[in-house]
């Protein structure tokens, strides 16, 4: 994924294991999509 | 999660410049939960559990052998004298899963990106407002 690519329009799951879009969060100008390497 | 505390503590210059944020776990529903219980986040958390979404956007795996470059060690050195813990991931989580930084504009379209090459690779919260502006 490069600068000027489209971002997929990803289903993640809420920590209640509901289905939530990519798309539903970009509300701002910008959205930060940071990806964790684990939890803790 | 340092880097998540960070962006979190810059939040107020995140908001100014019109920046959201959201977190991507690789954990399942059940661990994100108890962990969000125990360890509330100043911005939404969602899970990855089958890792399509890092695929996604090409963030790879990385080795073993790799926690032993300096870059990494000394990542790590920094992290603990600032109060840190190295802990061990929950179930399910793949510890060389690399993690990554992008910015979307409002149309989802890719503005900034930083898949990380090492465990403790990550942009610096300047880094990423500058790339906001």
């Amino acid at each position: 994924m490069r600068p000027g690519d489209a971002a997929p329009d990803l289903t993640f799951l809420t920590a209640a294991g509901e289905p939530v879009r990519l798309s539903s969060f970009l509300t701002s100008d910008y959205l930060l999509l940071l990806f964790l390497r684990h939890l803790v | 999660m340092a880097h998540l505390g960070e962006v979190a503590a810059n939040g107020e210059r995140l908001r100014a410049a019109s920046v959201g944020v959201l977190a991507v776990s690789q954990a399942t529903p059940a661990v994100l939960a108890t962990f969000l219980r125990d360890h509330p986040q100043p911005v939404p958390v969602v899970c990855d559990p089958d890792r399509a979404g890092y695929r996604a956007f090409g963030l790879e795996r990385t080795s073993w052998l790799s926690f032993f470059r300096p870059s990494v060690m000394g990542g790590y050195l920094r992290l603990m004298f600032r109060g840190g813990k190295v802990r061990r991931p929950y179930p399910g989580e793949d510890v060389l899963q690399l993690g990554g930084d992008f910015l979307l504009d409002r149309a989802g379209r890719v503005v900034f990106a930083y898949p990380s090459r090492t465990a403790t690779d990550r942009p610096g919260v300047d880094v990423l407002l500058a790339a906001a502006s």
